[in-house]
């Protein structure tokens, strides 16, 4: 599509826009065309222009106007009495009412408990992720803004560790998203093997990598090697296919980098002149003989031996996924990805492993470069623009606010001490240990909380999600921000304001919330449902009516001058863009030897040694050893013998699904004719010993919690392993308390102990956990609720409380 | 030419499903249990070749009998919306004796439908 909007004869408007979520996906910015007809979204079709999707599009866009046109959709503010929560008591009411109540109540606790006793709750990969900073710092004044997601298992261990080693923004496989003729373009080679390690791109398009670019290289004649405890597609189209035990994934990646020192298949030239730390980890992989690592994965050496023979060769691209960030060791699981990568010589080269920037916008503004914070020595300070959304598209347009979290009070924030290198490189509280300070008022009460786009109720992000349902109750007052009613809003909130969907907000949307930039794409608004307003309006419209003197005098003269800010990165302003479309930035390789990743311009990473670090000079600040060892998962079949008598199942979960984006979709007909109920992903050999059938109900339970789900008979898993997926409520059952949407029904997360994390606060076991697996008697339709106070039949263990 | 027949190929479709909703949105069915275009999987197995193991894990995007080619509605050389929201690229319209030419690796499917 040429130009941004067109008129059909019949009156129909068809605006080209880019996708994200609310509804449907991580910033993978697919174009699309939107139809609207009389106000009303009537069609959505892929834009064939648009220079990365070119026309495709997945069930999630396509089935975009049952979701915007819905009729459970929230379309205008709603409150509720506080002694109602729970209860379907909601009332309508206007804008203005709904912030006058959000000022009195948020000044009530300001004035008793302080500014620290307020939180802003950020959820995962919608257009609210990169307004998120901005809710908490510069609109509630907070020191405190939480992703519920234990260990922050979600994208922050992979930022962390990329920082850790390298200085550089995310890692991601090279699919010559910046240059306008794309594969055809002289500067990009077509990796001889794409490496996906514990990831999905097809069904995810995680992190806003367009998942469909692998099948297209694959048709360049590139091979796979996939590294999955499940057979997805991709695996079954590999060249290597790595079936391993799920949680052992760092005993592996040790393993590949023993072969591959051992067998001398590394680039000398690149280790002597850009690394630090080889000699001391070629004496730390004499732990790790690959017959030793087989055996912890549970796999055949000879595999290991010919898929890291495989990886050294060039170039060689990898995709990591949301594996490394659900594992306690994931942090070491990542530095060895990397250093794997690095050794081989595939980093940041043609069809390699592409490196982002982390030096932001080039003006700079609103931005701190992140090696100033993390690499100036012992002094390390945390600022409000420090952290991963420093560099990203989140605090883009900041100059235009007069308020932020004053020093001392960010100098509160809960558990800094205790996770200084999660508050540095995240910028937030550590959840799992956060939801213990709610329930217990330590080390100071917290009373006032906004969940912005967070369902963080149903198995999705937290672990326990009962424990946070009681420590919220707490809360003297609670709003959220959202586009469905949800478990999570009907159990805890007392306001609710309705927010747009993409086809009704502008914006931009960039793949990696822009910290690996190949492109970005304007998001146009294209119709006006109900009441509904962008995430950034309702930043503006909360801040101006808390602090009125601190924000600019109008929305549109807010809103105007935060996209042009978002659309610099194009070099042009928001008008621009729109004209423009997609805007590619083409990819330069080798930055590390042209002074691409370091502020002061200086060949090398933006480390503190100047070098990729294997051997991480950081973590002399954290405690923790600063090369990469294998850790067991807290409950396994080797580290709880005893339990796995009674548990004798690994559970994994959260492998995705087309028809979802974690817990949205669920009340979107078409998508649910596809995947009607959660599943779980059972092999033959398990299902024939348990007594479980193909399409049955069955129970798994552990000593944290139990889950029903329906059972899928597939040689895909191995013997002794189930997977089940995630995301599951019920917006057609009933929403009331105890009932709340069926969310404690199917809620795997209920099994996923809080506080297992690593040792600087990252990761979490949602991918390994033991379980017992039994047929259910009945449905998931029938009246049955669990109490979710009452279920846990052994006390959860707790590192803090032991 | 005549768009008599689909090419269908099994290399490529990892059944994502969004031809059979591109299909329901263009032909406003009355149903979501009715489509012009429906999924359908081989496998998953596994089987040994040749010392290797191999996984049978196949999808193929079948025309219903509900299919109508999106007739009268395509212009010249213009595929129909299942073909082009294809994420892999394994669906394409047209006529049978070219198509039946063009599918000559394993696992490609020429399905007629007129």
């Amino acid at each position: 599509m040429k130009e941004w909007k067109e008129v059909l004869e019949d009156g129909t408007e068809v605006v080209r826009s880019a996708g994200w979520s609310a509804p449907g996906c991580h910033p993978t910015a697919c174009g699309v065309r939107l139809f609207v007809k009389d106000g009303k979204l009537v069609k959505v079709e892929g834009d064939p222009d648009h220079p990365i999707t070119q026309g495709r599009l997945c069930v999630r866009c396509l089935s975009l106007p049952e979701a915007v046109n819905h009729p459970d959709r929230l379309l205008y503010p709603m409150k509720r009495k506080k002694e109602d929560r729970g209860k379907d008591t909601w009332e309508r009411c206007s804008w203005d009412e709904a912030l006058d109540i959000i000022k009195e109540n948020y000044d009530k606790v300001v004035e008793e408990y302080g500014l620290q006793a307020t939180v802003a709750f950020e959820g995962t990969g919608r257009m609210a992720s990169i307004e998120s900073t901005t809710a908490a710092f510069n609109v509630l004044l907070s020191p405190h803004l939480c992703y519920a997601f234990a260990g922050y298992s979600c994208y922050g261990p992979r930022i962390a560790i990329t920082v850790f080693t390298a200085g550089a923004g995310i890692p991601e496989m090279d699919y010559a998203g910046g240059f306008a003729d794309r594969y055809d373009d002289p500067r990009f080679e077509v990796p001889k093997y794409i490496v996906i390690w514990g990831k999905e791109p097809l069904s995810s398009n995680a992190d806003g990598m367009f998942g469909h670019a692998v099948t297209d290289l694959m048709h360049r004649g590139a091979k796979l090697i996939v590294i999955d405890p499940r057979v997805t597609w991709l695996a079954a189209h590999s060249e290597y296919f790595i079936q391993l035990r799920p949680g052992t994934d760092t005993a592996l990646a040790l393993g590949l980098l023993r072969v591959i020192i051992d067998e001398d298949l590394y680039d000398h030239d690149f280790v002597e002149n850009w690394t630090l730390g080889f000699d001391a980890l070629k004496e730390r992989l004499k732990d790790y003989p690959v017959e030793k690592v087989a055996e912890i994965c549970d796999v055949d050496p000879e595999i290991i031996r010919a898929t890291a023979r495989a990886m050294a060769e060039h170039p060689v691209s990898c995709t990591w996924g949301v594996s490394v960030d659900q594992n306690k060791n994931g942090l070491q699981m990542g530095q060895a990805i990397l250093t794997i990568s690095a050794i081989t010589g595939n980093l940041d080269v043609p069809g390699g492993t592409v490196l982002g920037s982390m030096l932001g916008s080039d003006d700079g503004e609103g931005r701190t470069s992140m090696n100033e914070d993390y690499h100036a020595g012992e002094d390390m300070q945390v600022s409000s623009t420090s952290g991963y959304q420093g560099t990203s598209q989140a605090g883009v347009s900041l100059a235009q606010i007069k308020a932020e979290t004053p020093p001392e009070i960010q100098a509160m924030r809960i558990g800094s001490n205790l996770y200084p290198a999660y508050d540095m490189t995240m910028n937030e509280v550590q959840p799992d240990y956060f939801v213990q300070c709610i329930e217990r008022d330590e080390p100071y009460p917290v009373r006032f909380a906004w969940i912005q786009s967070s369902n963080f109720l149903s198995p999705t992000c937290s672990a326990q999600p009962d424990r946070w349902m009681k420590a919220f109750k707490k809360m003297d007052f609670t709003f959220a921000t959202d586009v469905f009613m949800n478990p999570t809003i009907m159990a805890l909130a007392d306001v609710v304001l309705p927010v747009a969907m993409f086809p009704e907000a502008d914006g931009v949307v960039m793949p990696q919330y822009g910290m690996n930039k190949t492109s970005g794409s304007c998001i146009v608004k294209a119709l006006q449902m109900g009441e509904c307003r962008s995430d950034a309006e309702i930043n503006y419209l909360i801040g101006k009516k808390l602090n009125p003197t601190a924000w600019p005098d109008t929305l549109e003269e807010y809103m105007s001058t935060y996209l042009d800010d978002q659309a610099t990165f194009a070099h042009t302003d928001f008008e621009g863009l729109k004209k423009m479309g997609t805007y590619q930035e083409p990819t330069v390789y080798k930055k590390y030897e042209k002074g691409l990743l370091r502020a002061d311009g200086q060949p090398g990473f933006n480390t503190t040694s100047g070098k990729f670090e294997i051997k991480c000079s950081m973590y002399k600040f954290f405690g923790d050893d600063p090369l990469p060892y294998y850790e067991e998962p807290t409950m396994s079949p080797v580290s709880t013998p005893e339990l796995f008598e009674e548990y004798p199942i690994v559970l994994t979960t959260g492998g995705r699904k087309f028809t979802s984006f974690h817990s949205e979709h669920r009340q979107i007909e078409t998508l649910r004719n596809i995947d009607k109920w959660p599943r779980l992903e059972i092999n033959p050999e398990t299902a024939k010993k348990y007594g479980v059938e193909d399409g049955a109900w069955v129970w798994i339970e552990n000593p944290h919690g139990k889950a029903k789900l329906m059972a899928e008979v597939t040689a895909g898993v191995k013997p002794g392993v189930v997977h089940a997926t995630h995301g599951w409520w019920f917006p057609e059952q009933e929403g009331a308390e105890p009932n709340l949407y069926g969310v404690w029904k199917s809620n795997i997360n209920t099994m996923v102990p809080n506080l297992d994390n690593g040792k600087i606060g990252f990761g979490a076991p949602f991918k390994n956990v033991l379980c017992k697996v039994y047929p259910a008697v009945d449905n998931i339709e029938s009246p049955e609720a669990l109490d979710p106070y009452s279920k846990r039949r052994v006390a959860p263990v707790n590192k803090s409380e032991e | 030419m005549k768009n008599n027949a689909f090419v269908i190929d099994g290399n490529w479709c990892y059944g994502c499903h969004a031809c059979e909703l591109a299909c329901q949105m263009e032909r406003q069915f009355p149903s979501v249990d009715q489509m012009g275009i429906q999924v359908a999987k081989l496998g998953v197995w596994d089987y040994e070749q040749d010392g290797e193991e191999k996984w049978q894990d196949t999808f193929f995007a079948i025309p219903t009998d509900q299919c109508n080619s999106c007739a009268g509605t395509l212009k010249e050389g213009q595929q129909p919306v299942c073909a082009t929201v294809c994420g892999a690229q394994a669906l394409k319209l047209g006529d049978y004796d070219e198509l039946i030419k063009e599918a000559d690796t394993r696992r490609q499917m020429v399905v007629r439908i007129a």
